[in-house]
């Protein structure tokens, strides 16, 4: 027994001897080729409270050592493999130092080849005074075409790495789930669509759930994409007849168009659908609406009515504008156009305006409103104050950008891009100053840095919030199964 | 050779044959199962997705389960595989028996168990996961049995079914009713007391999966061999029954050993008995039937020829075994699409109209999903063949938490054929995750070489891409015949305009058929008239007082076509004329055209 607990001691003063060994690199030859590295963290602005930015070193597959200077301190990582694995309480010493020293991380990469150590050129991670929504909520589902098998929408804590469930498919007969969206990123305030199986529209509030039945005599079909009053009294729908069709021969293989569209408002307390002539017309498609900030405009898109699929790309939507007052549920009789696509030539989708109220964020492509099978889609952003659109091409790439969000306090946005191998959507985070200066975006980081390489579905919809929602995603699925749900009545205004 | 090594020779021997047995019959009536299941799974070679198995329910289960069925790729190792876990699962619960009741011989018991789990084997829907299982679970209650003390007993099996409902999932249900039923049995009784306490453990594990871990969706999954069945579906009664017989194994041991030793002779009797009672279970079940359908067994077989290539192996399958339905038909006309033969020999064969020649690509059925990939990219159709391969294998991630290197490889290659950044990006994601088995990481990395480089393509490679160009003309014809002016001659340009026509032929459309001969004919992609196409170009022509000179249609052919018309002319009013004329006269679109409704 004594000599077995020598040989441990033995053992362990052995592993600690090495461990100690490998964790510093004083110095190496400068290095002949840029640093790539796996997600692109280099220049990048950071929330203080995110969670570490693993990253891999591409082209090396040999003993790495990363050195993260921010003031007077420093920490190390090594890795036997290339992949930098940052440990959390390393990662929080760095973050509190760079906060402290005014928001700059610097960080210096060496790897060992056959002649030693090779260092490259540092690069800067900054880290911004305003923090980020600790959750942020997204589907998980393949990137493509119209059918699926499992797929769930998901809240991850960027603060880590932990992700849950708020509802999978799984739980619930494998029907589709889709389009959550939240009021004001309150993760009690939330709804989700439920197609296929158990249909309805999921609503929250607190710990009451609550089942809709959207189709009505008058709108047909069921209502699709939501977007919450900042008062939480009403959500704005579509409610549109949506298609796919494969185009072959084409840059983007897939086009998925609307026959019919229109928007109209849902009164969560007199489970009531509303709407207007300007809204609701066969004359144009009407989609993708968005409340003001304040609550007293209806942002939408709108198109003039093409013979689909012949002519989908004809379908070139503009963005709009409506009052609408909160008090008597009624729209304005006028609506205002900010981007004619007539005058424009492109067409505009998800309009999503700032919290502050100060800016709005949409997605431009070439036509029609699924911008994110388009590789020409790119994002746009208007100062609402002066009517200016800011540039904000440091989150643009070749690959399609679309669904955007903003955090709770206007600083971060948080979007989906193809950039990374053109078919899989995956979440970007870019910081916004205040001044609407956009800074290079960054992708969600993961705790293995091989993640996306073997990651087989899309980020789709991505929204921030304040905090986890804490309704457990059984009794979630239990109560759409059991529920009969609330039919909704139809109002026309006058 | 004293006694007891006498007798453990005959019970080796016994359970050989057994093996032997099952193996034979494997290989003889299910052999292309085996390929057909290990399509749709794939074991890696890497900690990630070890790690992620292990943290699942029944994650070491399905673990076991995914590296013995990457070997069914090869001959026999599927029967094989098959054969050694029924003989495990009869020794295990053999061996619970004799530890119960050493005195008492009872094959009943414990062949019930491999009986009633053969046929289970080669169901489709059923995860080899839920054998492994059923081993653990079998392998768990022996070791129970082992100790003697209750306080022991009652920890041991505590742990025992916790880390056997991680390692296995719901089998650990049946392990702990199978404790409740042996100590119900067992003397003194009130041990059944101490055995809820492993139940408790249980339901408490299970709940934590569905409920705070979401490990499984629903309470089904979490206790019930549901888990080892394809999700969507519901499972047959086999499963249910070959489960609740563990149990019941457990409940009768303690039984038996009550009973008092037959006489030597008697002992002998009755076992034989036992076990041919056992065998006329196997058999009066009648589950070959249920489990062999001809046509889902051709359909295998086909399916083997189809992923391996061995078109001249599938074409003799259909003339020489017949074909029983569309899909065959399918599958049968591919072969002949690959050997660039569907214009000359497609009448040779049995058809049944539009359904054998093309479907639906958007019909959500994933049993069809490799079929129709695989004729797509014969077609040059890269865009369906691409989607059709995605669907299945996001199939198979949703329903085996697994990749389809079938399809895997499919999305390689047409990722590579698309090219271009994005192209070459996802060829390379999907390439590292092939490299990482063992079957694939060969041809895998030989398509890395690909990536960005188009002087390495393979000639056919570059004519699918610019065959896609002739693909969106097929979808934008729509009666507008002279967009194919357009055509992108090539290769497979022929193939594609071929099917085409084919459809047409197949359909009875000889206008349409016509109006793409007459553009086609002469150029790359219709050189000269295959047969099937002279033949039915001289029933258009004689329809429409057509002058087929410039048609390369030999003289043969135009006298036998006279031929076949005085003859179905002067035989008219037989009724048996078809049969009659089928002798002569089968392998011809004539005959097709005027005898099939």
């Amino acid at each position: 027994m004594k000599r077995f607990s020598m040989i441990l001691t033995v053992v362990a003063a052995c592993v600690g001897a090495l461990c100690g060994c490998s964790s510093r690199v004083e110095s190496g030859r400068e290095a002949d080729k840029p640093l790539a590295i796996f997600p692109d963290y280099t220049d990048v602005t950071i929330p203080a409270n995110i969670a570490p930015l693993n990253f891999r070193i591409e082209d090396s597959s040999t003993k790495a050592s990363v050195r993260f200077v921010a003031g007077e301190n420093e920490v190390v990582v090594s890795s036997n493999d290339s992949r930098i694995i940052i440990p959390e309480r390393k990662w929080r010493k760095i973050i509190d130092s760079a906060v402290e020293a005014g928001g700059a991380i610097s960080v210096v990469v060496s790897v060992e080849d056959g002649d030693g150590w090779m260092t490259y050129p540092s690069f800067k991670i900054d880290v911004a005074a305003e923090p980020i929504d600790s959750h942020i909520a997204y589907r998980l589902i393949e990137p493509g075409y119209e059918s699926w098998c499992e797929m769930g929408i998901y809240q991850r804590n960027i603060e880590n790495f932990e992700q849950k469930p708020i509802i999978e498919n799984s739980a619930a007969d494998y029907g589709c789930v889709n389009c959550h969206s939240f009021c004001q990123q309150n993760p009690e305030k939330m709804l989700f669509h439920m197609r296929q199986m158990h249909t309805g529209t999921i609503i929250t509030n607190g710990k009451k759930i609550e089942k809709l039945n959207t189709v009505t005599p008058e709108t047909g079909s069921p209502l699709v994409y939501p977007s919450w009053h900042p008062s939480g009294r009403y959500v704005a729908f579509t409610n549109n007849l949506t298609r796919l069709i494969n185009l072959p021969n084409d840059s983007n293989r897939v086009e998925v168009y609307d026959g019919a569209s229109d928007v109209v408002v849902y009164d969560v307390e007199r489970h009531e659908i509303l709407t207007s002539r300007n809204l609701f017309s066969t004359k144009y498609f009407e989609t993708f609406p968005t409340f003001s900030a304040d609550g007293r405009k209806l942002y939408f898109c709108s198109a003039d009515s093409v013979a689909m699929p012949d002519e989908f790309k004809s379908a070139k939507y503009s963005l709009c504008v409506i009052d609408f007052d909160a008090e008597s549920g009624r729209f304005g009789e006028k609506v205002d156009t900010l981007y004619n696509s007539h005058i424009g030539g492109r067409s505009v989708s998800f309009p999503r305006v700032s919290p502050d109220g100060r800016y709005m964020l949409y997605a431009l492509a070439d036509y029609g409103n699924f911008s994110i099978w388009h590789r020409d889609s790119d994002l746009k952003m208007i100062d609402l104050k002066s009517g200016e659109e800011v540039d904000i091409s440091p989150v643009n790439s070749d690959a399609a950008e679309s669904y955007h969000s903003w955090s709770s306090n206007s600083r971060w946005m948080l979007f989906n891009s193809r950039r990374v191998n053109g078919l899989y959507t995956h979440a970007y985070i870019a910081y916004v100053d205040s001044d609407g200066s956009v800074r290079k975006p960054f992708l969600l980081p993961q705790r293995d840095p091989d993640f996306y390489d073997r990651f087989m579905k899309s980020f789709n919809i991505p929204e921030f919030i304040t905090g986890e929602v804490e309704l457990n995603s059984y009794d979630i699925a239990q109560f759409a199964k059991e529920d009969e749900g609330v039919n909704l009545k139809f109002k026309m205004q006058d | 050779m004293n006694k007891r090594f006498s007798s453990r020779y005959i019970v080796g021997l016994f359970w050989l044959v057994v093996a032997v047995a099952i193996a034979l019959y494997m290989h003889i009536k299910h052999r292309y199962h085996f390929p057909f299941i290990e399509q749709s799974q794939m074991f890696l070679f890497d900690k990630a997705y070890i790690v992620d198995k292990l943290c699942q329910v029944a994650g070491v289960a399905t673990l076991v389960e995914e590296f013995f069925t990457q070997f069914f790729v090869l001959p026999f190792v599927g029967p094989l595989f098959v054969a050694v876990a029924l003989v495990a699962v009869g020794l295990l619960a053999r061996s619970i028996v004799k530890r119960v009741a050493p005195t008492v011989d009872a094959p009943l018991v414990w062949l019930l168990p491999v009986a009633l789990q053969l046929y289970t084997m080669v169901d489709y829907d059923y995860q080899y996961s839920g054998i492994i299982a059923y081993i653990m679970a079998l392998a768990t209650f022996r070791l129970y049995i082992a100790v003697a003390d209750w306080r022991y007993k009652t920890l041991l099996a505590s742990v025992l079914a916790l880390v056997l409902y991680w390692f296995a999932g719901p089998a650990a249900l049946m392990f702990v009713l199978g404790i409740v039923a042996y100590e119900l049995c067992s003397a003194p009784r009130w041990g059944v007391a101490y055995s809820l306490i492993p139940m408790v453990v249980v339901a408490a594990a299970g709940w934590v999966a569905v409920y705070y871990m979401h490990l499984v969706g629903e309470v089904r999954y979490a206790f019930l061999p549901d888990l080892y069945y394809k999700p969507m579906l519901r499972p047959s009664s086999d499963i249910y029954y070959a489960w609740a017989v563990l149990p019941l194994i457990c409940a009768v041991a303690p039984l038996l050993r009550r009973c008092k030793e037959p006489k030597a002779g008697l002992k002998r009797v009755v076992g034989v008995a036992q076990i041919v009672c056992v065998a006329l279970l196997v058999v009066l079940l009648g589950k070959d039937k249920e489990y062999l359908q001809p046509s889902v067994t051709k359909f295998k077989e086909m399916d083997y020829h189809l992923r391996f290539e061995q078109w001249d192996d599938l074409l003799a399958l259909s003339r020489e075994q017949g074909v029983d339905n569309a899909l065959h038909i399918m599958m049968q006309n591919i072969a002949l699409i690959q050997k660039d033969a569907l214009g000359d020999e497609a009448f040779a064969y049995t058809q049944a109209g539009l359904d054998g020649i093309t479907m639906d690509w958007s019909d959500n059925n994933p049993f069809i999903f490799s079929m129709l990939s695989d004729l797509h990219f014969a077609l040059g159709n890269t865009s369906i063949s691409q989607e059709v391969a995605f669907k299945k294998n996001s199939e198979s991630i949703a329903v085996n938490h697994s990749y389809n290197p079938r399809m895997l490889k499919r999305l390689i290659q047409t990722n590579i054929i698309y090219g271009g950044e994005s192209g070459y990006a996802v060829a390379e994601k999907y390439i590292s995750i092939l490299e990482k088995s063992l079957f694939y990481a060969e041809w895998a990395t030989a398509q890395r070489a690909l990536l960005g480089n188009d002087d390495l393509l393979e000639p056919m490679m570059l004519e699918q891409r610019v065959n896609m160009h002739n693909i969106d003309l097929t979808y934008k014809m729509d009666g507008n015949f002279d967009i194919l002016g357009d055509v992108a001659h090539c290769n497979l340009s022929r193939r594609t305009f071929h099917h085409q026509c084919a459809g047409y032929l197949l359909n009875m459309d000889l206008e349409r058929f016509y109006q793409i001969v007459s553009r086609l004919y002469g150029t790359e992609s219709m050189p000269t008239l295959p047969k099937s196409f002279a033949e039915a170009l001289l029933i258009y022509a004689a329809q429409n007082q057509l002058d087929v000179e410039g048609y390369s249609i030999d003289e043969n052919t135009k006298r036998s076509f006279m031929e076949f018309q005085t003859f179905a002319a002067k035989n008219y009013n037989n009724r048996n004329l078809a049969s009659i004329m089928r002798k002569s006269y089968s392998e011809t679109y004539w005959y097709y055209y005027m005898f099939t409704k």
